[in-house]
């Protein structure tokens, strides 16, 4: 049967396709947990996970922002934002599944002396404008995200105090040309420029102990 | 409208509008973020329920410069039991905070007042020069 002739929602796509400020709104109030429901039917191992619920809003929202896309004649709004959620279900295990298997493996660079000692060698290395090419594939993973955080020989120099699990704030201080500055300015800036660069690995996806960042 | 309370998930989506400019949520939330406002300081702004910002950051959100701006705005106001003249000047905020960001100054309280000034009505200095 065509999905026109009973879909009980082609009076907000109509709305939204008319850009009816509402439209959006009242689309989420009838639609989120019928779309819930079913994606919990498609993914029961994850029932009560939030990997659900923020992948069926966004698929509401993300309609709601392109109706276009929804092509009526061939099925049903709740059958079209089910795949859709569903589909953005699989992105985030995907993503989560990457995401422990490279903190897996940096937590083995860092258990291992002998490969902590070849990525700190290879960010000094790169502070200094060299390269080297690192054998072991994984540690030549990372380094290319650390490579990627080095923006001035004294990030390259400090990223390898990081790494190197060093804590002293007058080591760091050295690093930075602040050590006339007297020890409470010294400890500020130590921690802002640590925080940056701690920012600025996360975002590339190099999650630091707790412990080499304080 | 819907008089029941918002869903779990409805609160959710609400929430990740914050970053989605299509939606009211994200002015709202800028409007937020520039004057440091829970939501219920929000609500008091908008002299609505704090019950029903879900749901009015699930709008969409109306374009200032649009020949629509005031049929929307009323429209959601009235919807949501808000007042549409506050919204209207929240939105007209946000979108002067926008263009000022846009072109590089920071979102600080300041510069939300700065931002207010500039887009006032210069009466006042009318006023004044009589």
């Amino acid at each position: 049967m065509n999905p026109e002739l009973t879909d009980p929602y082609l009076p907000i796509h109509q709305r939204l396709l008319e850009r009816d400020p509402l439209a959006p709104s009242d689309l989420a109030d009838a639609i989120l947990d019928q779309v819930l429901v079913r994606v919990r039917k498609i993914f029961p191992e994850l029932a009560h996970e939030t990997i659900l619920d923020d992948s069926v809003a966004d698929a509401v929202l993300g309609y709601a922002e392109r109706p276009h896309k929804f092509d009526p004649s061939r099925l049903s709004l709740l059958s079209y934002l089910t795949m859709s959620a569903r589909g953005d279900v699989l992105n985030a295990l995907d993503a989560r599944k990457r995401r422990r298997r490279r903190e897996v493996s940096l937590e083995l660079v860092e258990e291992s002396p002998a490969a902590r000692k070849r990525l700190s060698d290879h960010a000094n290395t790169v502070a200094a404008a060299d390269e080297t090419v690192v054998e072991q594939a994984e540690i030549v993973r990372i380094s290319a995200h650390i490579e990627a955080a080095i923006r001035s020989p004294m990030d390259g120099r400090v990223i390898h105090l990081l790494i190197d699990g060093e804590r002293r704030t007058e080591v760091f201080a050295d690093v930075l040309g602040v050590r006339d500055l007297d020890p409470a300015a010294q400890r500020r800036t130590v921690k802002q420029y640590k925080d940056r660069i701690k920012k600025r690995l996360e975002r590339l996806g190099v999650p630091l102990d707790e412990r080499q960042t304080t | 409208m819907n008089d029941k309370p918002p869903s779990r998930l409805l609160q959710r989506a609400a929430e990740r509008t914050s970053e989605r400019v299509f939606f009211l949520g994200s002015s709202l939330a800028s409007f937020q973020e520039a004057r440091g406002i829970d939501d219920s300081e929000l609500a008091r702004v908008l002299h609505c329920d704090q019950e029903n910002l879900a749901r009015l950051r699930l709008c969409r959100r109306p374009d200032v410069d649009g020949a629509a701006f005031q049929v929307e705005v009323r429209a959601i106001a009235e919807r949501f039991h808000a007042s549409d003249l506050s919204l209207a000047q929240l939105l007209r905020e946000v979108a002067a905070i926008d263009a000022m960001r846009e072109a590089g100054q920071p979102r600080t309280a300041g510069f939300l007042m700065a931002a207010r000034e500039r887009r006032r009505p210069r009466r006042g200095r009318h006023r004044d020069s009589q």
